[in-house]
């Protein structure tokens, strides 16, 4: 069984531009939770610093919205979206 | 009913379709970018009534994207509220319309609008309204529609309340956010038009609450709702969440509170980092060094808001690319041949500047070079030394 898993992420509204990136793709290793990509994603971009966006900001995992109290694990393959409020208008 | 006007729509929605909507009894607050769009599809619409709530004045900078208003209303200052309520007037002088002028706000006057009305457009520019509009919307028993619009990005969620809250969703308003504005990170006109129709569609077709649907300028991607959080301060088993008070409360402890002049819901920003009094300089500073040859401009604005305006000779290294790089970026821009002169960072209001002084002050090869962050940018630039420098 490989050790690492490869996951999707989409960046969205200040996550994309602060990362200058709408997408990338991350390797983490197996049994990693999103907790663990959260911080992952905060060192891969010195912009998404860990206690204002990275860790703060609502996830999505195939589609779905994480409960802020949950920190499920990552499968290989899966699609994570971060997805900061827009509140303009 | 009013067949020749509405007739196209009851091919969609039948007879009944078109009964419900003539009852529907709307609430919109926000009369800019999102508002106009919603307001010109509701009333064209032919729903029963719409109130608009806004405090805000028609500005030039507002017409892009806001096609309710007009320039003689820009120039004449008028209303937002009064300048939409006449457009939609003439667009449909069967709707009941009220135009409120005031900013929504932790008060009776505001929770009184909300229970009288049957739902609520969330049409607001800022993170406070939406977490306001969220409380009394639950309290009241009213759907709310919230949109909002930002850049070339938006997003669109419904609440019925028998799904997640939008405090479910975001316990706490990310700092980060709170600093992003029209004003500050700009907009496309058509993207909070796109986004104002698509919240009163689903207004008109009482659309379901399930998801969060965000656009990201070419796609609408739309995301599942997480669950209700038990533990929801609004919605949870044991809400502490009761009244327009308690509502205030909690918001004021998040940072949330109405900031005179700066608009409701602005957070406090974090502290800048300390610079000491050396590194601080003013406009009249830098016209002084400018007028020696004794400085060296540093631009840390983003290229598309140099490219608009800037100090002649200025050097542009957006603030990025500053702190990707540690401050490396400066060092390929700096002019070599003139190691004497200070360098003055400058940016559109003086906060990028602070950070990005903090940054250079920091690094080893500029540790010889006199370098300052110029105090409130190119506005006060315009203001202190230079009223002709262009303003946006």
């Amino acid at each position: 069984m490989e050790e690492q898993i490869t996951v999707k992420v989409l960046l969205f509204a200040s996550a994309r531009e602060l990362a200058q990136s709408s997408e990338c793709t991350l390797e983490l290793p197996r049994g990693s939770k999103t907790s663990d990509l959260r911080r992952a994603l905060a060192s891969k971009f010195k912009l998404l610093d860990v206690t204002s966006l990275a860790m703060d900001t609502a996830i999505a995992l195939n589609q779905a919205y994480v409960s802020v109290d949950d920190d499920p694990v990552l499968s290989n393959g899966d699609e994570v979206a971060l997805i900061p409020p827009i509140s303009g208008g | 009913m009013d067949l020749e006007r509405y007739g196209r729509q009851m091919l969609v929605t039948g007879a009944g379709g078109q009964a419900e909507v003539s009852k529907l009894r709307v609430l919109v607050v926000g009369a800019g970018g999102l508002g106009c769009s919603c307001l010109a599809y509701l009333v064209g619409a032919g729903v029963s009534a719409v109130t608009i709530c806004d405090a805000d004045v028609v500005e030039v900078s507002n017409l892009h994207r806001q096609p309710l208003h007009t320039e003689a209303g820009a120039l004449a200052r008028e209303k937002k509220v009064e300048s939409a309520a006449r457009a939609l007037r003439a667009l449909n002088p069967n709707v009941e319309i009220r135009a409120v002028s005031k900013r929504a706000g932790f008060d009776d006057a505001t929770a009184d609008l909300v229970k009288s009305h049957d739902v609520v457009a969330d049409c607001s520019d800022n993170v406070g309204t939406r977490y306001l509009l969220n409380d009394l919307c639950f309290l009241a028993g009213k759907s709310l529609y919230s949109a909002s619009a930002l850049g070339r990005e938006g997003s669109l969620s419904t609440y019925h309340w028998l799904s997640c809250c939008y405090r479910c969703a975001h316990p706490r308003p990310a700092t980060i956010e709170a600093k992003r504005s029209c004003a500050d990170r700009g907009v496309l006109g058509p993207v909070p038009g796109a986004l104002g129709a698509l919240q009163a569609l689903e207004i008109l077709t009482r659309a379901p609450d399930d998801d969060i649907a965000v656009f990201d300028g070419r796609e609408l991607r739309r995301f599942r709702k997480p669950p209700k959080r038990p533990n929801c301060q609004l919605c949870g088993v044991a809400a502490t969440i009761r009244s327009v008070q308690d509502s205030k409360d909690s918001c004021a402890a998040m940072g949330l509170v109405v900031v005179e002049g700066a608009g409701f819901g602005t957070i406090a920003p974090a502290p800048p980092p300390p610079l000491p009094e050396d590194a601080v300089a003013t406009c009249a500073d830098l016209a002084r060094a400018l007028s020696r040859n004794g400085a060296v401009v540093l631009d840390v604005r983003d290229p598309n808001q140099f490219s608009m305006c800037s100090l002649p000779g200025s050097v542009s290294v957006p603030i990025a690319d500053i702190i990707a790089t540690n401050g490396d970026a400066v060092l390929e821009k700096l002019p070599l041949d003139e190691p004497n002169k200070s360098i003055f960072v400058l940016c559109r209001r003086g906060v990028d500047s602070r950070l990005a002084t903090s940054a250079l002050r920091a690094h080893s090869a500029l540790r010889e070079r006199v370098c300052r962050h110029v105090e409130g940018g190119l506005q006060a630039w315009r203001a202190t030394v230079d009223p002709a420098f262009p303003a946006y």
